[in-house]
């Protein structure tokens, strides 16, 4: 008899997957996010924010956010989440790197975290790894190609490693198209994402010394580095400067008349595959954003990009994604300053 | 590169950066001759910084979202000036609390009527002296091609300077900071001057700070100031109190801050970080070698002993 | 000869302080208040998120006991705040000095090794200590010799310390094997232990020690009332003898290595690593919580707990309430405010 119910059970979970997967969906009720700064900043955390809340509606389940958990110890933050019923973590900072895989290992919760591969463990612990270096190769070869006055300006709101993977990536695609190109690259200060003021006035001087693109990486910040865009492009109404932004899209903001393109991350689909890997039981791998999958990629300008170019700049893609072109990955700051003198000596 | 070019853009945001700073500071040192020391500056001036920044996005006038600061700042000053001198609120407490109330109360608000949109303001303004900027290098378009409000700042500063040195009103400012029991032995209120005098330190603070997310940046972020209230004291100190010493540092400031990211630029090896300490490094050398004997307003509420309230002409007014 | 006897001090720092702790307690009641205010007038349920504030932040156990951990760190900053101001300066440094304590101890701590937890602290604790003394001796210097406004000097390297320490540990003192700008991490079990099953470590133990030293040294011993002297009243001290730029110097030196030593606890307790972006910025909130415990020692203690608890209910509340977390800075202000402002009351009170 047992076994007889048994076998009329297997048969229908095979035959009905749907079933099985509403069995193990009843698992995952709830995830949370944790960001170091406001979710409303227009960049790094509100994009994890929004692409989690995007894949939360999707599949039914709830989304909590606790922003602004600057880099404390955030284990308590984590805990309460965890009481509240979340049942899985996004850390979504690479500063958590080592805090969350802790965290995970002493309360059983999974979490993810960001480019720390090494934390990896199976049913504990998922790494996301963002090649943005892909996607900011593609923008230094647009911006190769779109400059006119053949200098090109990276300005920085500190040396993260997420800021510097890009700033390596968009200097070699740049190199790839213009080798004779005029590289500015400036660090606002250590850890200025929301000195706007001092955005406004390192992309001034950067426009001054004839910067015509500027690939912005700041978070608040970046809207210093756009103001001061708007004024030089102002002025100088016939030779006007283009800005290239990263991680969100900001095309419907008073930036849109000089935004030639952006590193755009997007989770959503990286975090629909990890909330479904935890239901799968195969949670605990790293999970790579890239220009094949789309998890980075450009913004399609709204400005006027020659066809031609744009066109290029998808070779370009396809060049990577088939591997003919390798993009490096230096995420240290002394590297990037090395990297970025083998590249351009005179700069 | 165009070197020319890359030291006008410095030039110009130096002089520029250090107009919200220069208010700030000169206001602050008005303040502290009055014998106040107030630490709620950086507060003050976020408060005026939204209420700059939200008054030109209604109104669509840069100029009365200026306006709407400064009065925002004086009402701050004001509040300040009668705790300190009339309630008897110790002076470090109560700037200290109006630096987090400022703060906490302009990002909620910011928060609660912008969410996560960020609004900007134009950037057009009149350059009333553009004409002139051809005519010298560098100079001319650091120093002539700014904006109006730009001017209009340096004015304020020189008019502190003209009104401390030179009026009854000022002179009655610095007495009161100095020697309270005098003035008040000759039959002027303690309690009025000092008012007056944290009113217009606020006013000023206020104004720098609506210059900064009004005419500077466009806009205004939670927390815009970071910290330059208190740089502002701190070169109020430098300055001796004194408005164009002030001038001259925050200038100074501006150009070292400037010349940090001017120097990325070139080919010399210097990790971005060791540049950013130009500034500061150069406010305390400064300070080692202009420091010594510097006098401060005697009775200037430096220790954590209070003031005592200055009461009318009784003669029981006393000193510490 | 005058001696000190004879001069009275114009305002002595209250050892018993208990009526005007009284104060403090109404002063947080009227901040609450305001706070409920604005949320009503701003269209949120204070009820609601007062309610969340008192269960998630008090009543849970993560609640008590993360609020005794973030307590430990503004044990040791209160306690120099206090220091320096008894002495009648005023170390806004406080900053820095964690900073590159808590650097120093993460180097010490590594270079050290071993698997040996309690020589691994002290050497930590002492690198701490004697890293910010040394960023506290220039400005304590210049005040002490020639009187110049520490205000000014310490805010300076604080700026500084942040610069030098982020360029430290992406560059030579940085964990070369991790990209992150840290440094190597601390094995969990060579870190503070902690008391029971709880989040609490003896960080907190060595805290309240520390202050209670601090309080014996100030209270009690010739040199603790000489500088309580010269902070109250210069003039006189100097009059009695006392070595008034000796002290002041002394005070902010010692008030550097105190503060470092909030640095070194969170090193080697809650973070194990120093990042190069972190700055608790325990600077500010010490000074509010030495005023909410009225400049006394033992203010400190319940003012700590209360800043403490304030740290954690502002990670933790507004997302539950739906609001700003910058709802928690303007109640620490109108708290701020309000103390200053009973002084008021005090005063009519004494009047009559």
């Amino acid at each position: 008899m047992k076994r007889c119910v048994s076998t009329v059970l297997m048969i229908v979970l095979l035959a009905f997957p749907s079933l099985h997967i509403a069995m193990a969906q009843a698992d995952i009720d709830r995830v949370a996010i944790i960001t170091p700064a406001s979710r409303t900043n227009q960049a790094w955390d509100q994009q994890g924010v929004d692409n989690l809340t995007a894949a939360g509606e999707e599949l039914g389940i709830d989304v909590e956010v606790a922003e602004n958990a600057g880099y404390e110890d955030i284990t308590p933050i984590l805990q309460d989440l965890v009481d509240d019923g979340s049942d899985l973590l996004v850390c979504h900072a690479s500063g958590y790197q080592t805090v969350c895989p802790e965290f995970a290992e002493s309360s059983g919760v999974p979490v993810v975290v960001i480019e720390n591969p090494g934390a990896v463990q199976e049913g504990l612990v998922a790494d996301i790894e963002t090649q943005a270096q892909e996607a900011a190769y593609l923008a230094g070869v647009l911006a190769g190609l779109e400059t006119k006055t053949g200098t090109v300006a990276i300005v920085v709101t500190g040396e993260p490693p997420t800021w510097n993977y890009m700033t390596v990536g968009f200097a070699e695609g740049l190199h790839s198209v213009k080798p004779d190109a005029k590289l500015l690259y400036n660090s606002i200060g250590e850890g200025s994402y929301d000195d706007a003021a001092g955005a406004k006035r390192v992309t001034e001087t950067v426009l001054a010394a004839g910067a015509d693109i500027v690939f912005g990486q700041g978070d608040g910040a970046a809207w210093g580095m756009i103001q001061a865009i708007r004024d030089h492009n102002e002025q100088h109404a016939d030779a006007p400067a283009k800005f290239i932004d990263v991680i969100g899209d900001k095309s419907d903001s008073e930036a849109k008349d000089f935004l030639l393109t952006s590193v755009l991350f997007d989770y959503t689909a990286t975090y629909l595959q990890l909330i479904d890997d935890l239901e799968q039981g195969t949670f605990g791998s790293v999970v790579t954003m890239n220009v094949e999958n789309n998890g980075v990629r450009l913004l399609e300008p709204e400005i006027d990009v020659s066809e031609e170019n744009w066109a290029q700049v998808q070779e370009t893609r396809e060049k990577i994604v088939s591997g003919d072109i390798t993009v490096s990955a230096i995420g240290d700051a002394d590297g990037v300053h090395n990297r970025l003198k083998e590249l351009f000596p005179d700069s | 590169m165009n070197i020319e070019a890359v030291m006008t853009a410095i030039l110009s945001a130096a002089l520029l950066s250090a107009v919200p700073l220069v208010l700030a500071s000169t206001g602050e040192a008005i303040g502290e001759r009055a014998g106040l020391l107030n630490l709620g500056t950086e507060g003050i001036m976020l408060v005026g910084a939204f209420s700059g920044f939200w008054v030109s996005l209604r109104t669509e006038s840069l100029a009365l979202g200026l306006l709407g600061g400064a009065a925002a700042g004086c009402l701050a000053g004001a509040l300040f000036g009668i705790g300190c001198v009339v309630i008897g609120a110790d002076q470090v407490l109560l700037g200290l609390g109006l630096t987090l109330a400022g703060g906490g109360l302009t990002a909620f608000l910011f928060r609660e009527l912008f969410g996560s949109s960020q609004p900007l303001l134009p950037t057009s303004a009149g350059r009333p002296f553009n004409t002139l900027a051809e005519h010298l290098p560098v100079i001319g378009p650091g120093v002539f091609g700014q904006k109006w409000f730009f001017y209009v700042a340096w004015l304020i500063v020189f008019g502190a300077e003209l009104v401390m040195r030179r009026t009854t009103f000022g002179l009655r400012i610095r007495a009161v900071g100095e020697s309270p029991q005098a003035v008040d032995a000759v039959g002027i209120s303690v309690t009025r001057t000092q008012c007056l005098a944290a009113t217009i330190a606020g006013c000023l603070a206020g104004l720098g700070g609506a210059g900064l997310s009004v005419m500077e940046l466009g806009f205004f972020q939670p927390n815009v100031t970071l910290g330059l209230g208190f740089i502002a004291i701190a070169l109020a100190m430098l300055g001796r109190w004194t408005p164009w010493r002030i001038a001259v540092i925050a200038i100074m400031f501006g150009l070292l801050r400037g010349l940090g990211s001017g120097l990325q630029l070139t080919r010399w090896d210097v990790s971005p970080d060791l540049l950013q300490l130009l500034p500061y490094v150069g406010v305390i050398v400064a300070l080692i070698l202009t420091g010594k004997g510097l006098r401060m307003p005697s009775a200037l509420g430096q220790t954590y002993a209070q003031r005592r309230r200055r009461r009318p002409a009784t003669g029981s007014a006393t000193q510490e | 000869m005058v001696t000190l006897r004879q001069i009275r001090p114009l305002r002595l720092p209250q050892r018993f302080p208990a009526p005007a702790l009284l104060d403090s307690f109404g002063a947080v009641l009227i901040a609450l208040l305001c706070g409920a205010l604005l949320l009503i007038v701003t269209g949120h349920d204070p009820v609601l998120a007062y309610r969340e504030w008192v269960e998630r932040a008090i009543l849970r156990p993560a609640g008590w006991q993360e609020t005794l951990v973030r307590a430990t760190p503004l044990l040791f900053a209160g306690l120099a705040v206090l220091l320096a101001m008894r002495a009648g300066a005023w170390n806004i440094g406080i900053d820095g000095q964690v900073l590159t304590g808590a650097l120093a101890a993460a180097i010490a701590a590594d270079w050290f090794g071993g698997d040996h937890r309690v020589p691994l602290w002290i050497i930590a604790a002492v690198a701490g200590l004697v890293t910010g003394a040394l960023w506290a001796i220039i400005p304590a210097l210049l005040r002490g010799r020639y009187g110049i406004n520490e205000i000014v000097t310490t805010i300076m390297f604080n700026y500084i310390a942040m610069f030098v320490t982020a360029w430290l540990v992406k560059g030579p003192l940085g964990d070369p094997d991790v990209v992150l700008p840290q440094t190597r991490l601390i094995p969990r079990d060579l870190r503070l232990i902690t008391l029971g099953d709880t989040r609490v470590h003896i960080g907190l133990i060595m805290a309240i020690a520390l202050v209670l030293v601090g309080g014996l040294f100030l209270n009690r011993t010739v040199a603790g009332f000489e500088l309580t002297a010269t902070g109250a009243s210069p003039r006189a001290a100097r009059h009695g003898q006392i070595p008034t730029g000796k002290y002041i110097t002394g005070a902010l030196i010692g008030s550097g290595a105190i503060a470092a030593l909030a640095g070194v606890n969170d090193v080697l307790s809650t973070k194990g690593v120093f990042q190069g972006e972190w700055n608790p910025e325990y600077g500010l909130v010490a000074f509010a919580l030495v005023f909410l415990g009225q400049r006394s020692i033992i203010g400190l203690f319940p003012a700590a707990l209360f800043f403490g608890q304030l740290s954690y209910a502002a990670d933790v509340m507004p997302r539950a309430a739906g609001i700003a977390p910058a709802f928690f800075p303007t109640i620490e202000g109108a708290l701020l405010i309000t103390l200053a402002v009973t002084v008021w009351i005090r005063h009519q009170r004494g009047k009559r």
